[in-house]
């Protein structure tokens, strides 16, 4: 208790220096809740973005399907299948895929085509709201199209155009028609930008003769739900090879990489933050420690055992760090928490639109997201750094000549 | 022709005498050899009728065609029968190739990135159709170790400046009449990659000379696929004007 108080009086001694030492500590503290926000904010809209537009947290596919892409390796009882995951609470759309030529009056291209079940989509996942031009698909079959944001400029199509598909049917013939550009789409990945077209699932049978093949079964977890439980709900299936069930990360393993390198860098960034600050301690405690020589050499002379030396020093030290990055903390967190709040921080102005980066999209408005733990991590780190950078002071004050430090002055 | 049938004649008492001596003759080179086979179809002008029947894992398909060609650059097909697919074409002209699709009445170009991707469904690809060029003035040649004693074998690899898929291709004649037998094509890692067998040498209605009548394409990876071409009729060095090869031709 006295070395609390004794710690206190001896940080106000100096009251101009503990306060420049405070604010240095309080900031670095503060830029490193603000830094871990904004990271998990990051983190956690690029898994949105990236699982929410279309991917989903689980997709059912055929075994080989992902390798081969073949138009006859189908999910067998798509129909049971989407059940079991509604039964389940989780949200679940059904999709066919080919490949073909697309044509427009003024160009030709290479593309991928997408069989859905538009109702179905725009409950589950927001590809639906990511309309550039036009609007999404009809409920109906109408013979109309959604195109990627590229594909539409290479065929200079618009709302509108008419567009021909021509592909390699799955009886063998020439599957041809002719299709209304309903919508185009934002920017949502290169893949569907360069050559996606999305059409109605009974447009996609006619035109690929595909018999109701479903390729490809994507889920969200709700609320309540988590991308194993739905891997668990299939557990049958998966024993008996019937078809493969993979997480977003296996199938976005780019980005999953990308997250596990992040989290890496922002712990180093912290470290650097931390050392920063115990820089600044260290110097001022080795000030503070130079003015009371004498003072320690009255101590010791008296019988002072050096710990107790020591463990007054250190717990100055861990007093002006607590203090420091209490401040910090608030100051951080608020900055944070308006953030987090008013809906981020918008960069669109330097950032543009969306920038993609690998096939990962990122928005120019940055979420943050507060998180307790971190908040404690970052603050407990601090008073650690604090203590440990002011060990050296301490030990040196602490093996002072008696006789030496009294004839100082 | 008159000069192949005359070559053919000086040729025959050597062709009894041994492969190797054969082999040895400089009248059979294999230059001569590629450029007969490479003329053996096109002639100055064609005009063919066809059926093609395509084999694959899923479906099996047969079609009716009929084609013109002028030179190497100019060359139209037209599909006859089944009814659900008849007025579909196909137009090559100056390196570019357009479709027609009689369903939705609308002709599409087919893209540069499209040349690999088959054609009509076949195991011949975009690029098969529109070839122009000559086997001598792409590849690097050379005669190769026969198998049997009947047949002449020229093996070619593709000259470094130009732009082939192949990584090496091998020609086998008979020696008899230089019909061709096989041809097979490797790829870059001289893995085979498909083989064309030739058989049914007769003559076709309108053509006084033989050659072979089927063609049977069979992919290496894909076991029992195969795409057959067998000419019902060809005949050669008809008066084809350049019109006729037009976009407008294309689309009747």
């Amino acid at each position: 208790m006295y070395t609390f108080v004794t710690a206190s009086r001896n940080i106000m001694r100096n009251p101009r220096r503990t306060a420049v030492t405070v604010t240095a500590v309080a900031l670095n503290t503060a830029v490193m809740i603000f830094i871990f926000a904004m990271s998990d904010g990051l983190f956690a809209q690029l898994i949105h973005s990236s699982t929410h537009t279309y991917v989903g947290d689980v997709q059912l596919h055929a075994p080989g399907y992902r390798f081969d892409r073949s138009i006859y390796n189908s999910l067998p009882e798509p129909d049971s299948l989407l059940q079991t995951a509604m039964t389940a609470g989780f949200s679940a759309t059904a999709r066919s895929f080919g490949t073909g030529l697309v044509s427009s009056s003024a160009n030709s291209s290479g593309a991928s085509y997408w069989g859905i079940d538009p109702k179905s989509e725009k409950i589950t996942f927001e590809i639906a709201q990511k309309i550039q031009h036009g609007r999404f698909l009809s409920d109906e079959p109408q013979k109309e199209v959604v195109i990627g944001q590229r594909l539409a400029h290479s065929l200079s199509a618009e709302i509108g155009s008419e567009i021909i598909a021509v592909v390699q049917a799955a009886d063998g013939s020439l599957g041809n028609d002719l299709y209304t550009v309903a919508g185009i789409l934002k920017s949502v990945g290169s893949k569907l930008d360069r050559g996606g077209i999305l059409m109605h699932s009974a447009d996609f049978d006619h035109l690929f003769v595909a018999g109701g093949r479903v390729h490809q079964i994507a889920l969200l977890a709700g609320e309540h739900g988590t991308p194993e439980g739905a891997a668990n709900l299939y557990d049958r299936h998966q024993k008996n090879k019937s078809l493969v069930v993979e997480s977003w990360r296996e199938l976005l393993p780019t980005l999953s990489d990308m997250l596990v390198l992040q989290e890496a860098s922002i712990g180093i960034v912290a470290f650097i933050f931390l050392l920063a600050a115990s820089m600044g301690v260290l110097n001022t405690m080795f000030m503070a420690t130079h003015d009371r020589v004498y003072e320690f050499g009255m101590l010791i002379a008296l019988g002072t055992r050096p710990w107790r030396i020591v463990r007054d020093v250190l717990m100055e030290a861990l007093l002006l760090g607590a203090v420091s990055a209490f401040i910090g903390a608030l100051l951080g967190g608020a900055v944070s928490f308006y953030f987090q709040t008013t809906g981020g921080m918008d960069l669109t102005t330097w950032q543009g639109n969306s920038l993609e980066v690998s096939g990962i999209i990122y928005d120019p408005v940055y979420q943050f997201v507060l998180n307790p733990a971190r908040i404690l991590t970052a603050v407990l780190s601090m008073c650690t750094m604090c203590m440990l950078a002011s060990l050296f002071p301490a030990i040196k004050a602490a093996c002072l000549n008696p006789v030496a430090a009294l004839t100082h002055k | 022709m008159l000069v192949l049938m005359v070559k053919l004649r000086l040729l025959l008492p050597f062709l009894y005498c041994g492969s190797v001596l054969a082999q040895e003759n400089d009248s059979t080179s294999p230059r001569e050899i590629l450029n007969h086979i490479d003329d053996l179809y096109r002639g100055d002008s064609s005009h063919s009728i066809m059926t093609m029947k395509v084999v694959t894992e899923n479906w099996t398909r047969e079609i009716e065609l009929e084609g013109w060609s002028k030179g190497t650059e100019q060359a139209l097909f037209r599909i006859l029968s089944p009814s659900k697919e008849k007025g579909t074409a196909t137009l090559k002209s100056a390196k570019q190739m357009w479709n027609y699709l009689p369903k939705v009445k609308r002709v599409i170009k087919v893209p540069s990135s499209m040349m690999n991707s088959s054609w009509m469904g076949s195991h011949f690809s975009n690029n098969d159709l529109v070839k122009e060029s000559r086997m001598v003035d792409d590849y690097n040649f050379a005669f190769g170790n026969a198998n049997t004693s009947g047949e002449f074998i020229v093996i070619c690899h593709p000259k470094p400046e130009k732009p082939i898929v192949w990584g090496r291709v091998v020609v086998k004649v008979r020696k008899i009449d230089w019909m061709p037998v096989e041809t097979q094509y490797f790829d870059e890692d001289m893995k085979l990659s498909r083989t064309m067998e030739f058989s049914d040498y007769s003559k076709t209605n309108g053509n006084e000379h033989r050659m072979p009548l089927l063609i049977r394409v069979t992919p290496a990876d894909e076991p029992g696929e195969y795409t057959e071409v067998f000419y019902k009729s060809i005949e050669f060095n008809l008066p084809l004007t350049k019109n006729f090869f037009s976009l407008r031709n294309l689309q009747k």
